[in-house]
């Protein structure tokens, strides 16, 4: 067993409503209205109630397709981020607002000064989750179009993060400075307006994976929403990987929080446990589902395979995933992926749909209330990380388990905070002042 | 019969006066405290207003020295307490991305339950400095433009385009999704929205009438012009209004040599008042007849907001000419506004 490096952690919990994936299961009758604006405030305030650190919105700047048609299997549309934190802002008090934003189909003036209001509204509660976008499909909704090379996109993120502090920075109690950049990037001269906060910025998040995308996060961010949120190995090497790498931009180990991105079945006992996982999984992976999933990677519509069949047995007509289906994939190499799942599905004599459903099936966490709390606690106090963002599979009913039951759990193992310790999202995650604020 | 009409209060910084904020009961970043937004909010509502408005300038902005916050956060901000009175940001389009635009007044609509309006207004060469785009040769032109791009993508979404159709795993019927296609040589917009289509449709557009061109498709114009009328079948004429009235302390005169003292008061385009709450009800009533509604702006909100509460809007209640937003009614059905067919249904 792992030891315990950090005995006296706390979980910390997030709640990433997702809007746009399979994992949400919008067929089922306790399925509410993905935009109606009850099941949004119903969801933040099961999270509040359980002295969750952050409720998360994504973003999307153009609807998935898949093979040119508008994808139509999933969820699809949702509310502008910033627009709904803000209206949750004026129903809660204490919970940290998460806003996914691009830096790519962006200008830092004007996200700069939208998050500085939210932050401004809620007290202190705002913060930004900062992706990046590089594709010409993307771009065709906006002024400048697909202007942005790949391996341009972290710097331009980069720079934009920067103005953005510059920007929060610039208030000193009684007025503004304003901000002047001339780079390849941005060449503005920006005149802030709004005043600073109570944490005096939004908490950045970022959700990068690659290399470049961890040092983006270390050098900049308060913390990492990661994808390591299954198997315990491979989130304490992407943990310690992260220490590592923050100690090397000149920060201390813990400066960064780790919060994967995770999924959690709570049931009353073993056999409940495994018929609900189960029955999550298989509402997440239908049969057309499925079949849009390997479509994907083989760059066709196969909706007129049979699900219970075999993989498709020629090699994909594409060499590199496409990413308008904005799936995590995208760039992968699709021959060589094809491969690799023919192989799994021939060793195990899996079907096409079985092979998609064992793929999926490690989502995240399933147990007790119990079994559970033990767990979680059990990962943060390895180091494997610092808390857990999680996805409910139903919406808005999709916390009421994990806040009626897991954590009282974890509360009575002491490992969940039995009140907030503040009023900032910068106290409830323990952090310091922005890095830029020293 | 006396002719109701709309009553809007703008609720930006301390007030119209560049001094006012030294008179708010507010320390100058106090200005910004939610606290403050939400008691305009219950105040609206309670007095039986149509609609706040909330200005904004994406930078500094003589007339109002202090700052503000982003003019749609601070709306939705108030989406969810309130149920009936409309809440109506700036958002400049000069340089703003359309597509952005679209989903936050969409998003501001679906969390308010069908009360938001969108100001459109055009910004100065200044600001195209702040995000490094060539400076607008037309901004009235571009205005026009982005309108329209915005009006596309909230009709990108037909109503019932989420059809949650278990039976064949489809939660969309794409054939009622619409690219929008909208190209204006400058720049382009592909679409949908990434919002489905909101509750009142298309929210209700207010363009400043020096900001029309013959293309602009506006359910509002805000006049500044005294004897602007309204007209059958063309937008609601909604007057702008600086007030400024007698306190129990002070007469509106002497408060405004007061407020000019500290800081002069530029040209605002709008129409000016000042004297007793009694009078300006007078005055108010007067336009009733020929105006769809009104914009009040108060000198200093914290003193003059006291004196309208006291008596002018009690005297424009009991002449009937204020008719209450009901709780749960769409701006536009206040408005007496249709919801409207969208451009890209089938029939």
């Amino acid at each position: 067993m792992t030891e315990l490096r950090y005995p006296d952690a706390v979980v910390h919990f997030g709640v990433f409503f997702q809007g746009v994936n399979h994992s949400t299961i919008w067929s089922d009758p306790r399925s509410g209205s993905q935009m109606h604006h009850s099941t949004f405030t119903q969801l933040v305030r099961t999270a509040e109630r359980g002295l969750f650190d952050a409720f998360f919105l994504g973003e999307g700047l153009r609807l998935r397709e898949q093979h040119g048609k508008i994808h139509d299997l999933d969820v699809v549309g949702r509310p502008d981020a910033l627009t709904e934190l803000a209206a949750l802002a004026g129903l809660t008090s204490r919970i940290g607002l998460v806003a996914t934003q691009n830096t790519t189909y962006n200008d830092p003036a004007d996200l700069a000064r939208r998050l500085a209001s939210l932050d401004v509204l809620s007290g202190g509660r705002a913060a930004w989750n900062v992706v990046t976008t590089d594709n010409a499909w993307t771009g065709a909704n906006f002024r400048r179009g697909g202007y942005l090379d790949h391996a341009d996109r972290y710097e331009r993120a980069e720079r934009f993060v920067n103005l953005a502090k510059a920007v929060w920075d610039s208030w000193d109690g009684r007025g503004f400075t304003p901000v002047t950049s001339s780079d390849r990037f941005f060449d503005v001269e920006i005149e802030p307006t709004v005043p600073r906060s109570p944490q005096e910025h939004p908490v950045l998040f970022q959700a990068g994976d690659s290399p470049a995308g961890r040092d983006f996060a270390t050098r900049t961010a308060d913390v990492i929403f990661s994808r390591h949120g299954t198997d315990h190995a491979d989130a304490l090497e992407f943990a310690d990987d992260i220490r590592r790498r923050t100690v090397a931009a000149g920060r201390p180990e813990g400066d960064v929080l780790i919060l994967p991105g995770t999924q959690i079945v709570v049931a009353d006992n073993e056999a409940e446990v495994e018929e609900k996982a189960r029955w999550v999984l298989e509402q997440q992976v239908t049969p057309a589902t499925a079949l849009s999933l390997v479509g994907q990677v083989w760059g066709e519509d196969l909706s007129g395979y049979d699900p219970d069949g075999p993989l498709p047995a020629h090699d994909p007509v594409i060499a590199d995933i496409d990413g308008t289906r904005g799936a995590h994939r995208a760039g992968a190499d699709a021959r060589a992926l094809a491969q690799q799942w023919r192989a799994v599905a021939e060793e195990n004599k899996f079907s096409l749909r079985e092979l998609v459903l064992h793929h999926s099936s490690e989502r995240g966490f399933a147990g007790t209330a119990s079994q559970l709390a033990d767990e979680l606690a059990f990962w943060v106090r390895s180091g494997a990380s610092d808390g857990f963002n999680i996805t409910p599979y139903l919406v808005p009913s999709g916390l009421d388990d994990i806040v009626d039951q897991v954590v009282p759990a974890l509360q009575d193992r002491g490992a969940y905070p039995s009140e907030y310790v503040g009023t900032t999202l910068r106290e409830h995650l323990g952090l310091r002042a922005p890095l830029t604020r020293r | 019969m006396p002719t109701p009409f709309h009553v809007f209060l703008e609720v930006d910084g301390g007030g119209w006066h560049p001094a006012a904020w030294r008179r708010s009961r507010s320390t100058p970043d106090q200005v910004f405290f939610p606290a403050r937004l939400r008691e305009f909010a219950v105040t609206a509502q309670a007095q039986g207003l149509t609609g706040l408005t909330f200005e904004d300038s994406t930078a500094p902005d003589p007339r109002n020295p202090v700052g503000h916050l982003d003019a749609v956060q601070r709306a939705a901000f108030l989406a969810g307490t309130t149920d009936a009175v409309g809440l109506l940001p700036v958002a400049a389009t000069t340089y703003s991305e359309p597509f952005h635009v679209a989903a936050q007044i969409a998003s501001l609509d679906h969390s308010s339950h069908g009360r938001a309006g969108w100001i459109a207004t055009t910004s100065p060469a200044r600001a195209a400095r702040a995000v490094d785009l060539p400076v607008a040769a037309d901004p009235a032109a571009e205005l026009a433009d982005v309108v329209r791009a915005v009006r596309a993508l909230w009709d990108s979404w037909e109503d019932d385009a989420v059809v949650r159709d278990v039976a064949t795993g489809r939660y969309v019927d794409r054939d009622r999704l619409h690219h929008v296609d909208v190209e204006t040589g400058r720049w382009s917009v592909k679409g949908p929205l990434t919002v489905p289509r909101s509750p009142q449709g298309q929210s209700v557009v207010v363009v400043h009438e020096r900001d029309l061109t013959p293309t602009t498709h506006a359910d509002v114009v805000l006049s500044g012009d005294e004897g602007a009328r309204r007209t059958a079948g063309g937008p609601l004429v909604v007057l702008d209004v600086e007030f400024a009235l007698d306190t129990e302390a002070h007469a509106a005169a002497d408060r405004l040599a007061a407020l000019d003292a500290d800081a002069a008061a530029p040209a605002s385009g709008r129409i000016r008042w000042s004297g007793s709450g009694e009078g300006f009800a007078r005055y108010l009533s007067g336009l009733a007849g020929s105006v769809n509604g009104v914009r009040l702006h108060a000198a200093v909100l914290d003193e003059d907001l006291r004196t309208l509460l006291r008596t002018t809007l009690p005297a424009l209640r009991v002449a009937r000419l204020l008719q209450a937003p009901v709780a749960g009614a769409t701006l536009r059905s206040t408005l007496g506004l249709a919801r409207p067919v969208n451009q890209f249904a089938t029939a």
